[in-house]
């Protein structure tokens, strides 16, 4: 039987779904009588879920490039444009 | 500043295809007002994107000029393996992380008291709930949004950089080795830490005492 710090070491393979058949049945054993584990997973799921959506929203919030740092791009460039 | 190649065509429709190729034969040839349309096209999205990487505003804008420096000077080389934007993006970035890697100035905190804790025969201890969050309230996604932008730059840049290039840039474990100039293994064990960290952080909105969650748009 594994421990909760083994569980920890599986996590992201288990949630990329590249954890062994063998070893994802252990971890899945596991989740079944650790209602802890249970909990860390699934935040640990949503904190990664929430930085994703966290940045996408930002991006439709954000304003355009600064006409004053156009400029010194352009300047910056000394090439026609 | 290394310019990395792309090894597969980005997946875009026909006609993003033809004015990128249209707009990289007008930089080649320097016409008029090819620049400045590259800059307005493109400018915009690569600030938001060393924005995620770089706590200072100065550095961010520093960087975006560095880059279309940079892609001035070489669009001769490109040959469209890629998108512009993609190849752009790559430049931006790299140009990111050797400001992060030369800026000694920031005292970051250990990321240990973040990590979960266990005890001697390996099981969980779980921390006490600290809510700073009414149990009543739902947060609105703006108001998430801001709280995970700043629990994301609490994080040590060493772990900050993995998070942001695995997880929001989408870089394989491959890319991000390669643009940190660390290991795959070191890539993984990190991403971990700040994951588990993250997390931590984020305790207080992921959800109440019963499980809700307290986002509105979850």
């Amino acid at each position: 039987m594994i421990t909760c710090r083994d569980v920890d070491s599986f996590l992201d393979d288990y949630l990329d779904g590249t954890l062994p058949e063998d070893k994802r049945k252990i971890f899945e054993a596991h989740l079944g009588l650790c209602p802890p584990c249970v909990d860390y997973l699934r935040d640990y799921r949503a904190a990664g879920s929430l930085a994703k959506h966290a940045q996408g929203d930002h991006e439709h919030s954000v304003d355009g490039l600064p006409e004053e740092l156009v400029k010194a791009i352009l300047a910056a460039s000394s090439k026609p444009g | 500043m290394a310019v990395t190649g792309m090894t597969e065509l980005d997946k875009t429709d026909a006609s993003a295809v033809e004015a990128d190729q249209a707009l990289v034969a007008e930089l080649k040839a320097a016409a008029p007002g090819s620049y400045e349309r590259l800059v307005r096209a493109h400018g915009g999205y690569l600030l938001r994107v060393v924005r995620r990487l770089l706590r200072n505003e100065d550095d961010a804008r520093d960087c975006v000029q560095e880059t279309f420096v940079q892609v001035f000077r070489s669009v001769g080389e490109f040959e469209g393996r890629s998108s512009l934007r993609s190849w752009m993006h790559r430049i931006a970035v790299n140009c990111a992380l050797m400001k992060i890697r030369s800026d000694k100035r920031i005292l970051e905190d250990s990321i240990e008291d973040l990590l979960p804790s266990y005890d001697d025969e390996g099981h969980r201890i779980e921390p006490e709930s600290e809510l700073s969050v009414s149990a009543e309230t739902t947060l609105e996604a703006a108001q998430v949004g801001d709280i995970v932008r700043r629990a994301i730059d609490r994080l040590p840049d060493v772990y900050r950089t993995v998070l942001l290039l695995r997880d929001i840039e989408d870089y394989t474990t491959q890319e991000t080795a390669t643009a940190l100039g660390i290991e795959e293994g070191a890539v993984k064990t990190r991403l971990h830490r700040a994951r588990a960290a993250l997390k931590t952080l984020l305790a207080p909105v992921l959800a109440d005492q019963s499980g809700k969650p307290r986002y509105a748009w979850w």
